[in-house]
């Protein structure tokens, strides 16, 4: 305590807390930068880690696998089924590959139900193999949709199907099953998966305990050989699968020779491992779970929630290993889950892999993503003290303590009548988001989700920063009604705080979305207001308002979406970084833009905005209540802030005279 | 959070249930840890239906509102017009969301905050006997509370001599007596329900996690140690009561004798071994009593609230992690219980701290006279 009391000394006599509190709207903005640029060093030596099993139960690729050549005979005869009937209808294949697992020894059930979004009817077919050795209550999942869906493209699933078939019957012939074993058949990874998982849990009659595990296969290809296979790990918001299961399927797939990618690394980035392709990861990593469940929301994800550990395989078409190879990853990577006694408990439900045997754990990145949080913290008591509306009254050069101090109380009337504008703010677009999260299930109206992202969204949004700034603030400057700047100051602290705290409590469920919203909203602390709004004043809250806005970033990552951007180009365009290359990128996005018409472009908004509103009935996603809940809200309460004209109250005379 | 075992409104209906079918619940089962009398008085309050009826909802509405009108009591008798106004004191109470949610939660435990407020308003207008008496009924609900009684008769020892704390010690005895006879009679001539009232309590035989500090060292994994730890809890919550009267209580001024009761009431709510939020409703609506001491506070109340929110906030994500994604562990919740009792600490040591140096001013006087600066104190 005596040491403490010695800095508090130090800290007075140096006039410490004036300093700071002048630095306060620098470091709001220095804490984003330097938390992105902390971001990137993780990737660096000494800051990341390498794997490790945690559970030393799972004993990965101990076993030697006997799904061999032998086996590849059975898989290629499956293959011919399956293509000869790929013209049949659901109904037929499903009969007919009830009739094989039946007849290796299968209790095979049919589920149909109703996809409530299209109106069809769709088909899942499951198996189950009560393993007699186990006590029936505990299973792994082996999901091999019908078709499965990549890049927009929906192709018949046969290298995935016939090896899970091959699978099947040589699964049943093994003797050391500890835990059940579920084929499942869905007719696509989306929505009939998801039905099957929500109905397992909650009504179907055949089960098989607890699902351990669940491993996805895709692999569209109908050759015998595969490149590499693709790892997709993210679940709905936010969850993960434990970094034991993902990390038991890389060492087994590298044993057997094939190379795994995981955050969409492309083939040629497979072996190296520098400090580029680290950060690359890391990002794109970052990136597809922060999105996870607005585009994507199938396959594993439609695991999520129901505390599944759950990976995607995709053998993605290539000449490096033979198909069986692919199998025998899968079997390995079965019976590793098979040797567990308890279920996945050990090493890390929360981290960011950097590349398939790199990672970071979350006390090594939350720090950085707390940073942020901390950030508008800051923000919100630089508008406690007014630090960053210099023209509302003060200027720095009479700054000092007494009057910092002044500035801790409030007028009462318009403190009240900012908490009241931001609790109908913010319980309006809390009531607009959960009208709109289930707009599907609701209305059985086809909407257009053209004119509903940009009649209904995009351009309103526009409008109103447009209109706000620069027709609505000048007129009521001129019309002199005004408000007291007591009412924009407290409301920007408590649209800061509430930011700050949200993005913290968010952090722990959901560390990548919290951490891109924070960042994409960080530009808001420039927001000024004042006494004598000028042009300039006007047009620069223009675009930082234009920044912050949820329109703005919808529009940006929907044109990278339909671009197809990845983060690798940008990557190698850094590391190779020479004039030629620079000129033949521009050159791909110059051609990208000739060849699809502005239409096609602003598609993607579209594909993004409907994904988002239908994310919650597909998935229980919550990226766009949280949205809703706290972005938009905000959002309006800095534009009404910055559209308001004040006045100042007689604070500084009164001070002056105290002093 | 806003119920355990031993104050919660839902196994109190099963009691209900239990009792409308003709089955005793104390003679034999383990399902109701509430004190046999409430039980009754909850019975003929609900005429035997387990439903929510207009006298539940009129039941706890008035246990607030009397509970707030005894703070403003408390408030005028005390502080005079140095303190908060009556409707700012009302406000605080009312609007405080621990209250609402307190009284949304219907937890019994509300009751017992009623009565110990009682205690101290009848402490403030000198009718010892009452307080006494309502003491007795505080400890006969919670157990807890008699730890209160170890001020009150210091208080009284110093003032009044030896013979009265005599007395009331016959009372308190005599009220609880009284009580657990009448107990007794309800559950059928058994004396099972002291097992399953207060031993429950002291032991911590049913482990459910709560805002608390003790469910996380019971769990299986410690088992070995739950003798030692049972011992070290129970003390702690104890073993200041005493000391803490001694050093605050010197004269007959009534503002310390309440103070030493609300920061022991600040102490049993960490030592405790269920806790709820109905336990943060007294602690925190009484902070607005000691105005007198918040200049010389380190952190005003606004922040150590705000602190308090931000904390609360997050548990039940901590809890989602946990228990629903089960991404997390016990050490996430469990996290947030110990912020909170840090928390709470702090808050006390600050406020002893204050009223230290609150003291020594107005023993020194003389010495400030001179510039109107008092000096800063770092030890004392």
């Amino acid at each position: 305590m005596a040491l403490l009391e010695i800095v508090q000394r130090k800290l007075r006599d140096q006039n410490a807390l004036q300093k700071i509190i002048r630095a306060l709207p620098w470091l709001c903005f220095l804490i984003p930068i330097i938390s992105i640029i902390m971001m990137i060093e993780l990737s660096m030596t000494g800051e990341y880690r390498h794997t490790y099993f945690s559970e030393n139960a799972l004993m990965p690729g101990q076993a030697h696998s006997y799904f061999r050549e032998s086996e590849w005979n059975f898989v290629r005869g499956y293959r011919n089924e399956i293509v000869n009937m790929m013209n049949d209808n659901i109904t037929t294949k499903n009969d007919n590959l009830n009739k094989l697992l039946i007849e290796m020894g299968y209790k095979t059930n049919l589920v149909q139900f109703m996809d409530e979004e299209t109106g069809t009817e769709k088909n899942i077919l499951y198996a189950i193999y009560h393993a007699p050795k186990g006590d029936d209550t505990e299973a792994m999942v082996l999901a091999t949709p019908w078709y499965s869906e990549y890049e927009g493209e929906s192709k018949l699933n046969v290298g995935g199907l016939s090896l899970s078939i091959g699978l099947a019957r040589y699964l049943r012939r093994l003797s050391i099953w500890a835990k059940n074993v579920i084929l499942v058949f869905p007719e696509d990874g989306e929505q009939s998966l998801r039905y099957w998982v929500n109905a397992y849990h909650t009504t179907l009659e055949n089960t098989a305990g607890s699902l351990e595990c669940a491993i996805v296969v895709d692999c569209p290809s109908s050759g015998d050989y595969i490149g590499y296979i693709d790892l997709e790990y993210a679940g709905i918001n936010g969850q993960l699968p434990n970094l034991d299961l993902i990390n038991t399927a890389i060492h087994i797939a590298e044993n057997e020779g094939i190379r795994v990618s995981v955050n969409n690394t492309p083939f040629g980035q497979l072996w190296t491992n520098d400090f580029y392709s680290r950060v690359t990861s890391l990002f794109s990593g970052l990136f597809s779970i922060a999105s996870s469940g607005i585009l994507e929301y199938g396959d594993n994800k439609s695991f999520s929630g129901w505390n599944v550990q759950a990976i995607k395989l995709r053998g993605v078409e290539g000449h490096n290993s033979d198909i069986t190879s692919f199998g025998r990853v899968i079997e390995s990577t079965l019976r590793s889950v098979n040797n567990l006694l308890e279920k996945f408990h050990q090493s890390f439900f929360f981290y960011l892999l950097l590349g398939a045997k790199n990672f970071v754990s979350v006390g090594m990145y939350l720090p950085y993503g707390a940073m942020i949080s901390i950030a508008y913290i800051l923000a919100s008591l630089n508008s406690l003290v007014d630090g960053f509306n210099a023209s509302a009254g003060n200027s720095y050069k009479d700054f000092n303590i007494e009057v910092v101090k002044k500035k801790f109380t409030f007028k009462f009337v318009p403190m009240i009548c900012s908490i009241i504008t931001f609790l109908i703010i913010t319980s309006t677009f809390i009531a607009y988001g959960l009208y709109t999260s289930n707009i599907i299930t609701r209305e059985r109206i086809q909407f257009d989700y053209q004119n509903l992202t940009y009649n209904y969204f995009v351009i309103p949004s526009m409008a109103l920063i447009f209109i706000g700034t620069f027709i609505i603030n000048p007129l009521l400057s001129i019309l002199n009604i005004r408000i007291h700047s007591d009412f924009s100051r407290s409301l920007t602290m408590i649209c800061m705080f509430f930011m700050g705290y949200a993005l913290f409590g968010m952090m722990i469920l959901n560390f990548s979305l919290s951490y891109v919203i924070g960042i994409c909203f960080s530009a808001i602390f420039s927001i000024r207001y004042s006494t004598k709004s000028n042009f300039e004043l006007r047009s620069k809250n223009c675009l930082v308002l234009l920044l912050t806005c949820p329109a703005t970033w919808l529009m940006i990552f929907g044109s990278l979406h339909k671009f197809n951007a990845h983060l690798d180009s940008l990557r190698n365009l850094i590391q190779y970084f020479t004039l030629p290359l620079l000129e033949r990128e521009i050159q791909k996005v110059l051609d990208f833009l000739d060849e699809t018409s502005l239409n096609e472009l602003l598609e993607g908004p579209v594909d993004i905005f409907t994904g988002l509103l239908k994310s919650y009935t597909r998935v229980q996603c919550w990226t766009w209540l949280y949205v809703s809940f706290i972005w938009i809200p905000l959002w309006v309460c800095m534009l009404l802030v910055s559209i308001l004209p004040v006045y100042t109250g007689d604070l500084i005379k009164q001070s002056k005279k105290n002093v | 959070m806003f119920s355990t075992p031993v104050n919660s409104y839902r196994s109190l209906n099963e009691g209900i249930f239990l009792l409308s079918n003709n089955l005793n619940p104390y003679t034999n089962g383990e399902i109701i840890h509430h004190p046999p009398i409430l039980l009754w008085l909850f019975k003929i309050l609900k005429e035997s239906n387990i439903e929510d009826n207009f006298n539940t909802d009129l039941f706890y509405s008035l246990m607030d509102l009397l509970m707030c009108l005894q703070l403003i009591k408390i408030n005028r008798k005390v502080n005079g017009k140095y303190g908060f106004s009556s409707l700012k004191i009302a406000c605080f109470h009312m609007f405080n969301p621990f209250t609402l949610l307190t009284t949304f939660s219907k937890s019994t435990h509300i009751i017992n905050n009623l009565l110990v407020i009682s205690v101290s308003s009848c402490l403030v207008q000198d009718k010892f006997e009452a307080a006494i008496i309502l003491l007795g009924l505080s400890s006969y609900l919670t157990y807890y509370s008699w730890y209160l009684l170890i001020p009150i008769c210091y208080y009284l020892y110093v003032n009044k001599g030896i013979s009265k704390v005599i007395k009331t010690k016959i009372l308190f005895s005599l009220t609880l007596s009284v009580l657990i006879g009448i107990s007794y009679k309800l559950s059928d001539d058994s004396f099972n329900f002291i097992n399953l009232c207060y031993s429950t309590i002291l032991r911590f035989k049913k482990i459910t996690p709560n805002s608390g500090l003790w469910w996380y060292f019971f769990t299986e994994i410690f088992e070995f140690f739950n003798d030692f730890y049972l011992a070290v809890f129970n003390i702690y919550g104890l073993i200041f009561v005493l000391p803490l009267s001694i050093r605050f209580i010197k004269s007959n001024e009534k503002m310390n004798l309440l103070f030493v009761l609300w920061i022991c009431v600040g102490l049993i709510n960490f030592a405790k071994s269920y806790p709820i939020f109905a336990d943060y409703t007294l602690f925190y609506s009484s902070i607005f009593l000691f105005k007198k001491y918040y200049s010389n506070l380190k952190f005003s109340p606004v922040i150590d609230y705000l602190f308090l929110y931000v904390v609360l906030l997050q548990a039940p994500t901590f809890y989602v992690v946990w228990m629903v994604l089960s991404s997390g562990n016990a050490n996430f919740f469990y996290a947030i219980g110990l912020t909170l009792a840090l928390l709470e600490s702090i808050i006390l040591s600050d406020f002893i701290w204050s009223f230290i140096q609150s003291e020594y001013y107005l023993n020194h006087k003389s010495d400030t006279k001179e510039d109107n600066v008092p000096p800063k104190l770092t030890q004392i």
